[in-house]
Protein backbone atom coordinates (compact mmCIF):
# COMPACT_ATOMS: atom_id res chain seq x y z
CA UNK A 1 0.00 0.00 0.00
CA UNK A 2 2.51 2.12 0.71
CA UNK A 3 4.38 1.51 -1.96
CA UNK A 4 1.66 3.33 -4.68
CA UNK A 5 2.10 7.20 -3.42
CA UNK A 6 6.01 6.22 -3.72
CA UNK A 7 5.51 5.34 -7.11
CA UNK A 8 3.53 8.14 -7.87
CA UNK A 9 5.82 10.34 -6.50
CA UNK A 10 8.42 8.99 -8.69
CA UNK A 11 6.46 9.27 -11.88
CA UNK A 12 5.71 12.99 -11.33
CA UNK A 13 9.56 13.79 -10.71
CA UNK A 14 9.97 11.99 -14.00
CA UNK A 15 7.22 13.71 -15.75
CA UNK A 16 8.81 16.59 -14.55
CA UNK A 17 12.17 15.87 -15.31
CA UNK A 18 10.83 14.83 -18.80
CA UNK A 19 9.12 18.40 -19.22
CA UNK A 20 12.40 20.30 -18.22
CA UNK A 21 14.21 18.31 -21.20
CA UNK A 22 11.59 19.54 -23.45
CA UNK A 23 11.43 22.84 -22.33
CA UNK A 24 15.33 23.08 -22.70
CA UNK A 25 15.09 21.06 -26.24
CA UNK A 26 12.37 23.69 -27.34
CA UNK A 27 15.21 26.72 -25.96
CA UNK A 28 17.85 25.49 -27.57
CA UNK A 29 15.90 25.22 -30.83
CA UNK A 30 14.48 28.18 -30.74
CA UNK A 31 17.26 30.22 -29.31
CA UNK A 32 19.17 29.57 -32.65
CA UNK A 33 22.15 27.47 -30.63
CA UNK A 34 22.15 25.32 -33.87
CA UNK A 35 22.84 28.32 -35.76
CA UNK A 36 26.11 28.74 -34.80
CA UNK A 37 27.22 25.82 -32.07
CA UNK A 38 26.47 23.16 -34.60
CA UNK A 39 28.47 23.39 -37.50
CA UNK A 40 26.79 23.59 -41.28
CA UNK A 41 27.07 21.68 -44.46
CA UNK A 42 26.39 21.79 -47.83
CA UNK A 43 23.08 19.67 -48.38
CA UNK A 44 20.57 18.76 -51.27
CA UNK A 45 19.17 21.98 -50.52
CA UNK A 46 21.91 24.29 -49.61
CA UNK A 47 23.44 25.16 -46.01
CA UNK A 48 21.93 23.11 -43.27
CA UNK A 49 23.25 22.31 -39.83
CA UNK A 50 25.14 19.21 -39.84
CA UNK A 51 23.15 17.07 -36.99
CA UNK A 52 25.60 14.17 -37.04
CA UNK A 53 28.08 17.25 -35.30
CA UNK A 54 25.16 19.17 -33.31
CA UNK A 55 26.16 21.54 -31.17
CA UNK A 56 29.57 20.39 -31.15
CA UNK A 57 30.94 23.83 -32.05
CA UNK A 58 34.04 24.79 -33.87
CA UNK A 59 35.36 21.63 -35.99
CA UNK A 60 38.73 21.06 -34.37
CA UNK A 61 40.31 19.93 -37.68
CA UNK A 62 39.52 22.76 -39.96
CA UNK A 63 42.12 24.66 -41.53
CA UNK A 64 41.22 28.12 -42.24
CA UNK A 65 42.86 30.62 -43.93
CA UNK A 66 43.72 33.68 -41.89
CA UNK A 67 40.62 36.18 -41.40
CA UNK A 68 40.13 39.21 -43.19
CA UNK A 69 40.74 42.64 -41.31
CA UNK A 70 37.43 44.35 -40.39
CA UNK A 71 36.82 47.21 -43.19
CA UNK A 72 34.45 49.88 -43.51
CA UNK A 73 30.96 49.36 -42.37
CA UNK A 74 31.39 45.41 -43.27
CA UNK A 75 33.31 44.40 -40.05
CA UNK A 76 32.25 40.85 -39.60
CA UNK A 77 33.29 37.65 -41.36
CA UNK A 78 32.11 34.44 -40.50
CA UNK A 79 33.45 30.84 -42.13
CA UNK A 80 30.90 28.62 -44.41
CA UNK A 81 30.06 26.38 -41.31
CA UNK A 82 28.68 29.36 -39.32
CA UNK A 83 31.45 28.54 -36.57
CA UNK A 84 34.17 31.00 -36.88
CA UNK A 85 33.93 34.45 -37.02
CA UNK A 86 36.11 37.73 -37.47
CA UNK A 87 35.16 40.89 -36.37
CA UNK A 88 36.74 43.93 -34.16
CA UNK A 89 37.59 41.27 -31.21
CA UNK A 90 39.64 39.14 -33.20
CA UNK A 91 38.33 35.59 -33.74
CA UNK A 92 35.78 33.43 -32.38
CA UNK A 93 35.09 30.25 -32.66
CA UNK A 94 31.53 28.67 -31.26
CA UNK A 95 32.28 26.71 -28.18
CA UNK A 96 31.79 22.84 -27.58
CA UNK A 97 27.96 22.51 -25.73
CA UNK A 98 28.05 18.75 -25.75
CA UNK A 99 28.63 16.75 -22.39
CA UNK A 100 32.20 15.97 -23.30
CA UNK A 101 34.02 15.91 -20.16
CA UNK A 102 37.53 17.00 -21.87
CA UNK A 103 36.00 19.12 -24.52
CA UNK A 104 32.91 20.20 -23.85
CA UNK A 105 30.51 21.10 -21.14
CA UNK A 106 30.94 17.47 -19.14
CA UNK A 107 32.57 19.24 -15.90
CA UNK A 108 30.60 22.41 -15.94
CA UNK A 109 27.67 22.43 -12.98
CA UNK A 110 24.70 24.15 -13.78
CA UNK A 111 26.11 27.19 -11.62
CA UNK A 112 29.15 27.62 -14.20
CA UNK A 113 26.30 27.79 -17.07
CA UNK A 114 23.96 30.05 -15.57
CA UNK A 115 26.61 32.34 -14.45
CA UNK A 116 28.55 32.35 -17.87
CA UNK A 117 25.52 33.46 -19.31
CA UNK A 118 24.36 36.27 -16.62
CA UNK A 119 27.76 37.57 -16.94
CA UNK A 120 28.98 36.86 -20.10
CA UNK A 121 32.07 35.53 -18.81
CA UNK A 122 33.64 31.78 -19.20
CA UNK A 123 32.08 29.92 -16.25
CA UNK A 124 30.69 33.28 -14.81
CA UNK A 125 34.24 34.20 -14.15
CA UNK A 126 37.02 33.96 -17.13
CA UNK A 127 37.84 35.06 -20.90
CA UNK A 128 34.93 37.44 -21.69
CA UNK A 129 32.07 35.42 -24.44
CA UNK A 130 32.63 37.08 -27.69
CA UNK A 131 30.55 38.23 -30.76
CA UNK A 132 28.63 37.02 -32.19
CA UNK A 133 27.07 35.14 -29.08
CA UNK A 134 24.31 37.32 -27.89
CA UNK A 135 24.78 37.41 -24.36
CA UNK A 136 22.90 40.72 -23.71
CA UNK A 137 19.71 38.89 -24.79
CA UNK A 138 20.36 35.95 -23.54
CA UNK A 139 21.46 37.10 -19.96
CA UNK A 140 17.37 37.59 -19.75
CA UNK A 141 16.50 34.01 -19.78
CA UNK A 142 15.17 33.15 -16.24
CA UNK A 143 16.75 30.96 -14.11
CA UNK A 144 13.89 28.05 -14.66
CA UNK A 145 15.27 28.73 -18.51
CA UNK A 146 18.96 28.50 -18.23
CA UNK A 147 18.07 25.07 -15.82
CA UNK A 148 15.92 23.55 -18.74
CA UNK A 149 18.66 24.29 -21.16
CA UNK A 150 21.55 23.20 -19.26
CA UNK A 151 19.74 19.88 -18.84
CA UNK A 152 19.14 19.51 -21.90
CA UNK A 153 22.48 20.02 -23.40
CA UNK A 154 23.61 17.72 -20.06
CA UNK A 155 21.30 15.21 -22.44
CA UNK A 156 22.45 15.23 -25.65
CA UNK A 157 25.38 13.01 -27.13
CA UNK A 158 28.98 13.44 -26.22
CA UNK A 159 31.47 14.69 -28.97
CA UNK A 160 35.00 14.95 -28.56
CA UNK A 161 35.91 18.21 -30.04
CA UNK A 162 38.54 20.20 -28.59
CA UNK A 163 37.67 24.01 -30.23
CA UNK A 164 40.11 26.41 -30.55
CA UNK A 165 40.86 29.30 -28.54
CA UNK A 166 39.61 32.58 -29.53
CA UNK A 167 42.35 34.90 -31.25
CA UNK A 168 43.33 38.55 -30.53
CA UNK A 169 42.60 41.84 -32.62
CA UNK A 170 45.79 41.89 -33.21
CA UNK A 171 46.01 38.42 -34.86
CA UNK A 172 43.91 39.85 -37.87
CA UNK B 1 -1.35 40.93 9.50
CA UNK B 2 0.69 42.37 12.01
CA UNK B 3 2.84 39.10 11.63
CA UNK B 4 3.62 40.54 8.33
CA UNK B 5 3.37 44.30 9.45
CA UNK B 6 6.32 42.85 11.46
CA UNK B 7 8.03 40.47 8.86
CA UNK B 8 7.85 44.14 6.71
CA UNK B 9 9.44 46.04 9.16
CA UNK B 10 12.23 43.55 10.17
CA UNK B 11 13.46 43.30 6.15
CA UNK B 12 13.25 46.91 6.02
CA UNK B 13 15.89 46.77 8.89
CA UNK B 14 17.88 44.85 6.79
CA UNK B 15 17.90 46.37 3.86
CA UNK B 16 20.96 48.06 3.06
CA UNK B 17 21.21 51.93 2.65
CA UNK B 18 22.36 52.94 -1.09
CA UNK B 19 25.81 53.10 -1.59
CA UNK B 20 27.18 56.86 -0.50
CA UNK B 21 27.65 58.84 -3.55
CA UNK B 22 30.85 59.84 -2.10
CA UNK B 23 34.28 57.78 -1.33
CA UNK B 24 34.39 59.92 2.12
CA UNK B 25 30.80 59.66 3.47
CA UNK B 26 32.12 55.56 3.32
CA UNK B 27 33.55 55.26 6.71
CA UNK B 28 36.92 55.43 5.62
CA UNK B 29 39.36 56.47 7.82
CA UNK B 30 36.90 56.98 10.92
CA UNK B 31 38.23 55.56 14.23
CA UNK B 32 38.78 51.86 14.02
CA UNK B 33 39.94 51.91 10.12
CA UNK B 34 43.49 49.93 9.80
CA UNK B 35 45.85 49.77 7.49
CA UNK B 36 47.22 46.63 6.02
CA UNK B 37 49.33 44.89 3.40
CA UNK B 38 49.37 41.51 2.37
CA UNK B 39 52.38 39.47 2.21
CA UNK B 40 51.30 38.04 -1.04
CA UNK B 41 49.66 40.71 -3.48
CA UNK B 42 47.88 40.48 -6.64
CA UNK B 43 49.35 42.09 -9.65
CA UNK B 44 47.09 45.36 -11.22
CA UNK B 45 49.30 45.86 -14.31
CA UNK B 46 52.09 48.04 -11.57
CA UNK B 47 49.44 49.79 -9.51
CA UNK B 48 50.37 51.00 -6.69
CA UNK B 49 47.93 49.52 -3.97
CA UNK B 50 46.95 50.94 -0.22
CA UNK B 51 44.46 48.89 1.74
CA UNK B 52 41.91 49.23 5.19
CA UNK B 53 39.46 47.50 6.82
CA UNK B 54 37.22 48.50 9.59
CA UNK B 55 35.32 46.41 11.99
CA UNK B 56 32.16 47.84 13.53
CA UNK B 57 33.08 48.91 17.16
CA UNK B 58 33.27 46.29 19.33
CA UNK B 59 32.78 43.57 17.01
CA UNK B 60 35.73 41.06 16.03
CA UNK B 61 36.31 38.38 13.12
CA UNK B 62 35.93 34.91 14.12
CA UNK B 63 39.58 33.24 13.21
CA UNK B 64 38.00 29.74 14.27
CA UNK B 65 38.46 28.46 10.44
CA UNK B 66 41.88 29.52 9.43
CA UNK B 67 40.98 29.70 5.79
CA UNK B 68 37.39 31.25 6.43
CA UNK B 69 37.41 33.63 8.62
CA UNK B 70 34.23 35.17 9.25
CA UNK B 71 33.63 38.67 9.27
CA UNK B 72 31.07 40.73 11.66
CA UNK B 73 27.86 42.38 9.50
CA UNK B 74 29.14 45.53 8.82
CA UNK B 75 32.64 45.24 7.59
CA UNK B 76 34.14 47.17 5.29
CA UNK B 77 37.46 46.98 3.39
CA UNK B 78 38.69 49.01 0.67
CA UNK B 79 41.67 49.66 -1.86
CA UNK B 80 43.19 52.70 -3.50
CA UNK B 81 44.58 52.59 -6.98
CA UNK B 82 47.37 54.91 -7.97
CA UNK B 83 49.32 55.15 -11.24
CA UNK B 84 51.44 57.52 -12.33
CA UNK B 85 51.49 59.02 -8.36
CA UNK B 86 47.58 59.72 -9.28
CA UNK B 87 45.12 58.44 -7.44
CA UNK B 88 42.55 56.52 -9.93
CA UNK B 89 39.96 54.40 -7.65
CA UNK B 90 39.10 53.47 -4.29
CA UNK B 91 37.15 50.10 -3.92
CA UNK B 92 34.56 49.20 -1.41
CA UNK B 93 33.56 45.59 -0.20
CA UNK B 94 30.91 45.59 2.71
CA UNK B 95 29.48 42.89 4.39
CA UNK B 96 25.93 43.93 4.80
CA UNK B 97 23.67 43.00 7.93
CA UNK B 98 22.20 39.98 6.24
CA UNK B 99 25.28 38.72 5.70
CA UNK B 100 25.38 39.66 2.21
CA UNK B 101 28.63 41.19 0.42
CA UNK B 102 28.40 44.36 -1.95
CA UNK B 103 31.30 45.50 -3.76
CA UNK B 104 31.62 49.45 -5.41
CA UNK B 105 34.10 51.61 -6.78
CA UNK B 106 34.65 55.33 -6.40
CA UNK B 107 36.66 57.22 -8.98
CA UNK B 108 38.76 59.93 -8.18
CA UNK B 109 38.65 63.65 -10.02
CA UNK B 110 41.55 64.49 -11.67
CA UNK B 111 43.13 67.10 -8.84
CA UNK B 112 42.49 63.43 -6.26
CA UNK B 113 40.31 65.68 -3.63
CA UNK B 114 36.87 63.69 -4.17
CA UNK B 115 36.35 59.73 -5.10
CA UNK B 116 32.59 59.59 -6.37
CA UNK B 117 30.66 56.28 -6.45
CA UNK B 118 31.28 55.50 -10.23
CA UNK B 119 28.66 53.79 -12.72
CA UNK B 120 27.58 50.44 -12.26
CA UNK B 121 29.33 49.31 -15.56
CA UNK B 122 32.46 50.40 -14.56
CA UNK B 123 35.01 53.03 -16.92
CA UNK B 124 36.21 50.84 -19.00
CA UNK B 125 39.20 53.52 -20.26
CA UNK B 126 40.29 53.92 -16.39
CA UNK B 127 39.86 49.88 -15.66
CA UNK B 128 37.36 50.76 -13.28
CA UNK B 129 35.50 47.14 -12.69
CA UNK B 130 31.63 46.73 -13.21
CA UNK B 131 30.22 45.51 -10.01
CA UNK B 132 28.61 42.44 -11.74
CA UNK B 133 32.87 42.18 -12.50
CA UNK B 134 34.11 42.33 -8.70
CA UNK B 135 31.97 39.20 -8.07
CA UNK B 136 33.86 36.97 -10.87
CA UNK B 137 37.12 37.45 -8.78
CA UNK B 138 35.62 38.11 -5.25
CA UNK B 139 32.91 35.38 -4.94
CA UNK B 140 34.97 32.67 -6.44
CA UNK B 141 36.60 32.20 -2.83
CA UNK B 142 35.37 30.85 0.29
CA UNK B 143 35.26 34.92 1.91
CA UNK B 144 35.00 37.71 -0.46
CA UNK B 145 37.57 39.77 0.96
CA UNK B 146 40.60 38.20 -0.05
CA UNK B 147 43.83 40.18 0.96
CA UNK B 148 42.88 39.89 4.78
CA UNK B 149 43.17 36.56 5.57
CA UNK B 150 45.51 33.77 7.72
CA UNK B 151 47.51 33.09 4.38
CA UNK B 152 48.48 35.89 3.76
CA UNK B 153 49.14 37.63 6.93
CA UNK B 154 50.30 35.14 8.97
CA UNK B 155 50.97 31.71 7.40
CA UNK B 156 54.54 30.81 6.37
CA UNK B 157 54.27 29.67 2.91
CA UNK B 158 57.37 27.05 1.49
CA UNK B 159 58.22 29.74 -1.28
CA UNK B 160 56.87 32.82 -2.39
CA UNK B 161 55.91 31.10 -5.67
CA UNK B 162 53.22 29.33 -3.62
CA UNK B 163 52.09 32.90 -2.01
CA UNK B 164 52.12 34.45 -5.84
CA UNK B 165 49.80 31.73 -7.23
CA UNK B 166 47.64 32.43 -4.40
CA UNK B 167 47.08 35.98 -4.37
CA UNK B 168 46.77 36.01 -7.93
CA UNK B 169 45.03 32.84 -9.30
CA UNK B 170 43.84 30.86 -5.87
CA UNK B 171 40.38 32.91 -5.38
CA UNK B 172 39.38 31.23 -8.55
CA UNK B 173 41.37 28.17 -8.73
CA UNK B 174 41.00 26.58 -5.55
CA UNK B 175 39.29 23.47 -4.36
CA UNK B 176 36.13 24.62 -2.61
CA UNK B 177 34.62 27.46 -5.18
CA UNK B 178 32.46 27.05 -7.96
CA UNK B 179 36.01 26.26 -10.81
CA UNK B 180 36.33 23.19 -8.13
CA UNK B 181 35.89 21.22 -11.63
CA UNK B 182 38.53 22.65 -13.43
CA UNK B 183 40.74 20.85 -10.94
CA UNK B 184 43.74 23.78 -10.83
CA UNK B 185 43.98 24.02 -7.35
CA UNK B 186 46.32 26.57 -6.68
CA UNK B 187 45.14 28.21 -3.41
CA UNK B 188 47.12 27.85 -0.54
CA UNK B 189 45.29 26.78 2.94
CA UNK B 190 46.56 28.21 6.58
CA UNK B 191 44.96 25.01 8.45
CA UNK B 192 46.70 22.52 5.82
CA UNK B 193 49.61 23.63 4.29
CA UNK B 194 51.85 21.13 3.33
CA UNK B 195 48.89 19.53 1.67
CA UNK B 196 47.75 22.69 -0.17
CA UNK B 197 51.43 23.09 -1.13
CA UNK B 198 51.59 19.41 -2.44
CA UNK B 199 48.19 19.71 -4.37
CA UNK B 200 49.38 23.16 -6.34
CA UNK B 201 52.64 21.77 -6.91
CA UNK B 202 51.12 18.86 -8.79
CA UNK B 203 48.29 20.41 -10.41
CA UNK B 204 50.53 23.31 -11.57
CA UNK B 205 53.43 20.60 -13.01
CA UNK B 206 50.82 18.59 -14.22
CA UNK B 207 49.30 21.71 -16.51
CA UNK B 208 52.28 23.88 -16.11
CA UNK B 209 52.32 24.73 -20.41
CA UNK B 210 48.98 26.01 -19.94
CA UNK B 211 49.54 27.60 -16.80
CA UNK B 212 52.64 29.54 -17.97
CA UNK B 213 50.86 30.29 -21.27
CA UNK B 214 48.25 31.92 -19.25
CA UNK B 215 50.57 34.25 -17.15
CA UNK B 216 52.60 34.92 -20.46
CA UNK B 217 49.92 36.24 -22.79
CA UNK B 218 48.86 39.49 -23.87
CA UNK B 219 46.06 38.24 -25.69
CA UNK B 220 42.64 39.45 -23.66
CA UNK B 221 41.15 36.17 -24.31
CA UNK B 222 44.29 33.73 -23.49
CA UNK B 223 45.64 35.16 -20.65
CA UNK B 224 45.14 34.97 -17.10
CA UNK B 225 43.93 36.22 -14.56
CA UNK B 226 40.94 37.08 -17.11
CA UNK B 227 40.26 40.87 -15.19
CA UNK B 228 42.39 43.78 -14.27
CA UNK B 229 45.51 42.66 -15.77
CA UNK B 230 47.20 43.52 -19.57
CA UNK B 231 50.61 44.37 -18.86
CA UNK B 232 52.36 40.91 -18.19
CA UNK B 233 53.90 40.53 -14.76
CA UNK B 234 57.59 39.85 -15.76
CA UNK B 235 58.89 39.39 -12.06
CA UNK B 236 55.78 37.17 -11.15
CA UNK B 237 56.38 35.04 -14.69
CA UNK B 238 60.34 34.75 -13.77
CA UNK B 239 59.10 33.56 -10.00
CA UNK B 240 56.54 30.72 -10.93
CA UNK B 241 59.35 29.19 -14.01
CA UNK B 242 61.48 29.19 -11.38
CA UNK B 243 59.81 27.15 -9.37
CA UNK B 244 58.30 24.87 -12.04
CA UNK B 245 61.49 24.37 -12.80
CA UNK B 246 62.92 23.54 -9.38
CA UNK B 247 59.81 21.22 -9.65
CA UNK B 248 60.70 19.14 -12.51
CA UNK B 249 64.09 18.63 -11.07
CA UNK B 250 62.69 17.37 -8.13
CA UNK B 251 60.55 14.90 -9.82
CA UNK B 252 61.26 14.23 -13.35
CA UNK B 253 58.13 13.50 -15.75
CA UNK B 254 57.19 9.87 -15.36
Amino acid sequence: MKIVPLLLLLAAFAAQADDRLARGKYLVTVAGCNDCHTPWKMGANGPEPDYGRMLSGHPQDMALPPAPKPAGPWVVAAAATNTAWSGPWGVSYTANLTPDRETGLGKWTQRNFTETIRTGRHMGRGRPILPPMPIPMYRNFTDADLEAIFAYLQSIPAIRNKVPEPLPPSAL
Amino acid sequence: MRLLLLLGLAANALAAPPLPPDLAATGLGEPGTIAFTPRYALWSDGSAKRRWLRLPPGTSIDRSNPDAWDFPRGTKAWKEFSRGGRRIETRLIERLADGSWRFAAYQWNEEGTRAALAPEGGVAALSIPARADCLACHEGAAVPILGYSAVQLEAKLAGPALGYLHANCGHCHNDSGPLAEVGLALAQRAGAPLESAARAARTALARSDDLLRRIRSTSPHVRMPPLGVSVVDAEGVALVEQWLSLLRQKEPPQ
